[in-house]
């Protein structure tokens, strides 16, 4: 029963050790996939953070995230690669409107965002698939991280 | 970080020198390497002349001066482009001011935009559908654009002239280019084109009884965009019956059907077709359960929820129901979203008129009715855009995931309406949400108010305001729609009372600040526009209770429709508003505009500096610029566009920053072989003339004063001197650098040498970076750079300044703290009071203000490497170095009124793949402003003990000071107050270095300690 148990043990720590190690978004230094909208009448904000591990946060006020699941990390790695084979590195649109969706890839301060909504600007339509592309595998996950 | 530092250390203690700070901007992916985005203009480029290592272009033509008095500062919002390179909305200023106008008036403003708009001609290629000159002395004419004689399908324009000078052309246009050697005759007949299409017509039926005033189908030879090529092509309109309606693109050269589309109008095929009926009204329970008479509109058997019954409808131009013109219609999304590819838009229709199973639609709708009613009756304005343009609107519109989307909103066109969520009950349930939208439309057809910072706080403002005088039973918004669970003050605002009985700063509960002394200034909500709307609103309410609502809201709306521009702020409001009272009434309403905006800390002089600024170059702003590899000087204007200009100016290895004089004919620089090069331009003929000014190669930096008398050089040989040449007197002086020493007998150390240089506005101080040396016991000495001025001319003597008494150098921090460096300062170019400069703390890059006569610092943008900043010809603006994730740019962020902070949010790209941009004007003014000196009063003044533990004391030998402030090394204030005996209690503070700022109403200075 011991060695049972010691087996059991065993598998576990491998198991764990064996797991994407969670980073902490305060302490994170890597790159981040922010997205998100903000405004209308209400001026709600919806955004979200994706780390190139998988781990996405949301937050309501763009200041505190809250992390709600982590995502396959070959998915969230295929999106931060999408943000440069399409196009989006060399793009610059910065167009807030009263309804205003944006994407953005950086790291630390060095951050290149993209934004739409207003009326003088046309965002790219792949700029807006990949939008919303990100925004189905967010909705996708609605259960709290414990 | 505001106030970031206000800088002041005992001990100088740098472990990184400036040397390495100027290099230390971190490896970039690079992308356009030396690829400047700019439209290049083949010129004829005269090889490399008599001086080596540099090559200009002489034949480059400029617009002389009396075409550019045409179109005065013509201006392309936000840069944006169609696909071609053509603007779609260009602003032009011109001096012209007048209440009349006519098509004279257009075509002269389109050939002043001729190159612009890339046409080769104008008469030919705009011919006006539609024009119209307003009672209060607006003129609109809108046009299509032909090639060949053969209309684009794709290009259409509006113009816009007004009193005040201000001309807008908007639209789609297509470079004449585009066109060349195309086809312009067709080789088939319009019946050949139908014929061809026949084969695709499923239910084709002819109407019969519309033969005398229908054409069932038509067509018209046009040039239709397909895959990215123009192809002359026919267009043809046919109704297969009235239930389906296809245009088709057909070749008109091979035959070959190019493009066919349908209609969003999904008709239900009665078999037996019946003529339009036309409006009628029908009347059901809304989403309040209120009774409401709405106008829809019959065809056949069914009911749209169409209102063509209104003053503007246009039944000739009219195509229905699908587009109207001067209709209100309101549309079903199917809860779908508009940003999702399924996104569906259908009409709302009933086959008996009857609409209880549609209160969505019957509140929309009727909501949508009154505010154009609003509009139309308070303020003469014929509908959102002021010419009769249809209102539509959205219901049943979801979020990106397919939930019920709790919010509404103006996306420019049409104003959509989400079913609600936890927060909110539907949003087209209220007349303020609808009033709100629709006031969004206004807003963007008038001002456009920029959507962020405090732009965008008024945009959201004025939406509250006339949502409130629209739906103006209370001063609530959104009372109908927010639920008490979530606001406790049972409404998303609340303008007699922003704070609405939510908690401080708790934006979600509906909190918003009613004082400026509360303003929201995080980067969240596009820089807090739905925030910071609670103070605007605030001081209408005040105004509306003072003078009543009537007054009140004719007043904000003539602020808006006249005097208020795209990026204008608070104080901007305040002035457009005792402006616009001042026009329409009298006194007392002047005096309520002015003391509502003053009860929420919206002053006269709000935003503004104290000390007098010079007048502004009434010039085109223009930037110079290098690209990467540093060998190509460029000029553009502000908007990146180099149509007037052939680029590069001036090509070959440069080595220095460009130095321009304030009426940017002369400029200065150094070439890569050290020698000194003299650059002019005639603004009138165009002609650029590059010189050498000085043979020896002995050259590392140059600049010129902005009167053109005087130049400030540094030699290659890194020696601590500063030379200046007076061009009049031809006489010059070098003056050693030095540092002040101070009364603590602190050493800040040696002066190794200066790098980068800016004269002042009045050519009397020479601002500069200069690297530093501290010797240390061990042996190994410190380096860091900082900044400070030389006094170098004296305008009341006409002479050089004194180079042997030592009092000449001053600066900006007479001590850093350890381990940071200040370098490459510019003047704001209308205040000698405000610089701009890097600072590198650590690994981090801030772009800091400072206004030397107040003290204060603020971040300006917190950048990745050295910014090199300047700011704009009139200070609203500051550009800078950028670099990015993917490669080196110029940047540029707007700057409010201080000119040392920013506009939150809006930080954009100018000019990519570009460096160390210069902004200049080609306009003459008086330099010679009554202005202080620019330089710091370096106080005699000592702080003991120091380290202190408990008291620390201030001796001051001269003068004395009222207050103090204790911060941090991060710029934070950790306490304040009057200052006593002159001694402060520091006994609270931790352990560690703090930085205390001395103040009277005439001076400050700030010294540093150690906390024991």
């Amino acid at each position: 029963m011991k060695q049972l148990n010691l087996a059991i043990l065993l598998s576990l720590l491998c198991i764990i050790s064996c797991k994407t190690q969670k980073e902490s978004l305060d302490t994170y230094e890597g790159m981040i996939l922010e997205f998100g909208n903000s405004g209308g009448f209400t001026g709600a904000i919806d955004c979200y953070r994706m780390m190139e591990n998988g781990q996405l946060f949301k937050s309501n006020d763009g200041k505190n995230f809250t992390e709600i699941t982590s995502m396959d990390k070959k998915v969230a790695e295929q999106m931060f690669e999408n943000f440069e084979t399409l196009g989006f590195n060399e793009m610059r649109i910065n167009d807030p409107g009263n309804m205003t969706f944006y994407v953005s890839l950086g790291q630390g301060k060095r951050v290149q965002t993209l934004k739409w909504g207003g009326t003088s600007q046309i965002p790219d339509p792949n700029l807006k698939r990949f939008y919303t592309n990100l925004f189905k595998l967010a909705s996708q996950a609605k259960n709290p991280v414990k | 970080m505001k106030h970031i530092l206000s800088l002041l250390i005992v001990l100088l203690v740098s472990a990184q020198g400036f040397a390495q700070f100027k290099q230390a901007a971190p490896s970039q992916k690079k992308i356009n390497t030396d690829n400047l985005k700019i439209n290049k203009i083949n010129k004829v480029v005269k090889p490399s002349n008599d001086h080596e290592g540099f090559r200009y272009h002489e034949s480059i033509n400029f617009k002389n001066r009396d075409q550019r008095n045409v179109a005065q500062s013509a201006v392309s919002l936000n840069r944006t482009n169609n696909e071609f390179g053509v603007p779609q909305l260009i602003e032009v200023h011109t001096q012209v001011k007048k209440s009349n106008f006519a098509r004279a008036d257009f075509y002269q403003l389109l050939e002043s935009q001729r190159e612009v708009l890339q046409q080769t001609e104008i008469v030919q290629s705009f011919r006006p559908i539609n024009e119209k000159m307003e009672d209060i002395g607006q003129y609109h004419v809108k046009a299509n654009q032909y090639a060949n004689d053969v209309r684009v399908y794709d290009g259409q324009i509006s113009t816009h002239f007004y009193q005040d000078g201000k001309r807008l052309i908007m639209g789609r246009v297509i470079p004449a280019e585009m066109f060349e050697g195309l086809a312009h005759q067709a080789s088939t007949t319009k019946d050949q084109a139908f014929e061809t299409i026949q084969s695709n017509f499923t239910h084709y039926q002819t109407v019969e009884w519309f033969e005398k005033d229908f054409n069932q189908w038509s067509a018209e030879l046009v040039y239709y965009n397909h895959h990215d090529h123009y192809h002359l092509a026919w267009y043809v309109d046919v109704y297969e019956n009235l239930a389906d309606r296809h245009n088709y693109f057909v070749d008109a050269v091979s035959g070959e059907i190019l493009n066919t589309y349908g209609t969003i109008c999904k008709f239900h095929d009665h078999g037996n077709l019946a003529p339009p009926d036309g409006p009628t009204t029908a009347t059901n329970q809304d989403l309040l359960g209120i009774n409401r008479t709405i106008n829809t509109y019959e065809v056949g058997s069914t009911f749209f929820m169409l209102d063509a019954s209104r003053s503007m409808f246009n039944a000739g131009a009219s195509e229905l129901p699908d587009d109207p013109v001067g209709g209100i219609l309101t549309l079903d999304a199917k809860n779908t979203a508009p940003q999702n590819s399924d996104f569906q838009v259908e009409h709302v229709t009933s086959s008996n008129n009857n609409w209880g199973n549609n209160p969505t639609g019957v509140s929309a709708h009727y909501n949508a009715g009154q505010s154009y009613e609003y509009f139309r009756n308070t303020h003469n304005r014929n509908s959102i855009n002021g010419e009769g343009g249809s209102v539509y609107s959205l219901i049943n519109v979801a979020n990106e995931n397919g939930s019920s989307m709790g919010n509404a909103f103006w996306n420019g066109i049409a104003m959509f309406y989400g079913n609600g969520d936890s927060a909110f009950f539907p949003l087209a349930r209220a007349l303020d949400v609808a009033g709100h939208e629709i006031s969004h439309g206004v807003v963007q057809n008038t001002a456009n108010l920029e959507y962020q910072g405090e732009s965008g706080a008024m945009n959201e403002s004025f939406a509250d305001i006339f949502g409130a005088m629209i739906d103006r039973d209370d001063w609530k918004i959104g009372e109908d729609v927010a639920k008490s669970n979530v606001f406790p003050g049972g409404a998303l605002r609340d303008m007699q009372d922003p704070h609405n009985n939510a908690s401080t700063n708790d934006y979600g509960s509906g909190w918003q600040p009613k004082h400026v002394n509360e303003q929201f200034t995080g980067s969240q909500d596009n820089g807090g526009v739905h925030i910071n709307s609670g103070i605007p609103n605030h001081a209408f309410y005040l105004f509306a209770t003072e003078i009543n609502k009537d007054r009140a809201e004719k007043v904000f709306y003539r602020a808006l429709d006249v005097y208020l521009t795209k990026s204008s702020r608070f104080v901007d409001l305040r002035n457009a508003v005792v402006q616009a009272a001042d026009d329409l009434y009298g006194t007392a309403e002047v005096d309520a505009a002015k003391n509502a905006f003053s009860a929420v800390g919206i002053g006269e002089g709000s935003g503004t500096t104290t000390q007098e600024d010079a007048g502004v170059n009434p010039g085109d702003d223009l930037i110079a610029f290098f690209n990467l590899a540093k060998d190509e000087l460029n000029i553009v204007d502000e908007t990146v566009n180099t149509t007037f200009l052939g680029n590069p100016v001036v090509s070959g290895g440069l080595l220095s920053r460009i130095s321009v004089t304030d009426d940017g004919s002369e400029m200065v620089v150094i070439g890569q072989d050290r020698l000194m090069y003299y650059i002019t331009v005639n603004w009138d003929s165009g002609d650029v003339n590059v010189s050498v000014l000085s043979s020896d190669p002995i050259w590392r930096n140059v600049v010129i004063s902005k009167d053109g008398e005087h130049i400030a050089a540094l030699f290659d040989d890194e020696t601590p001197r500063i030379w200046v040449y007076n061009f009049a007197s031809q006489n010059q002086r070098e003056y050693e650098l030095y540092n002040p020493t101070f009364s603590e007998g602190v050493s800040t150390g040696d002066v190794l040498f200066a790098d980068a240089m800016e004269f002042d506005i009045t050519g009397q101080y020479v601002v500069y970076d200069a690297s530093n040396e501290i010797p240390s016991g061990t042996g190994v000495s410190i380096e860091y750079w900082d900044i400070g001025f030389l006094h170098c001319w004296d305008r009341s003597t006409n002479n050089f300044t004194s180079n042997t008494n030592n009092n000449y150098i001053s600066k900006l921090f007479s001590a850093l703290p350890e381990g940071v460096s200040a370098g490459n300062p510019t003047f704001a170019k209308n205040s000698p009071f405000i610089v701009a400069f890097d600072l590198l703390e650590g690994n981090n890059y801030d772009l800091l203000g400072a206004n030397l006569e107040t003290g204060d610092i603020g971040t300006l943008y917190q950048n990745t490497g050295l910014s090199w900043p300047n700011y704009s010809r009139t200070d609203n603006q500051i550009i800078y170095n950028l670099s990015t994730l993917f490669g080196d740019d110029i940047g540029i962020t707007n700057v409010n009124g201080d000119k040392i902070s920013p506009v939150p949010n809006s930080d954009d790209f100018l000019i990519i793949g570009a460096q160390l941009g210069v902004w200049f004007a080609n306009g003459d003014r008086n330099l010679y402003v009554n202005t202080d000196d620019v330089a710091l009063v370096e106080s005699n003044i000592s702080l003991f003990p120091n380290p202190a533990s408990t008291l620390l004391n201030i001796e001051v030998k001269e003068g004395s000071f009222d207050n103090y402030s204790v911060y941090d090394l991060k710029g934070a204030i950790l306490q304040s107050g009057n200052l006593q005996n002159n001694r402060v209690d520091i006994s609270d503070l931790p352990s560690g270095q703090y930085m205390i700022k001395l103040a009277n109403p005439l001076n400050w200075t700030i010294k540093s300690f150690v906390k024991e």
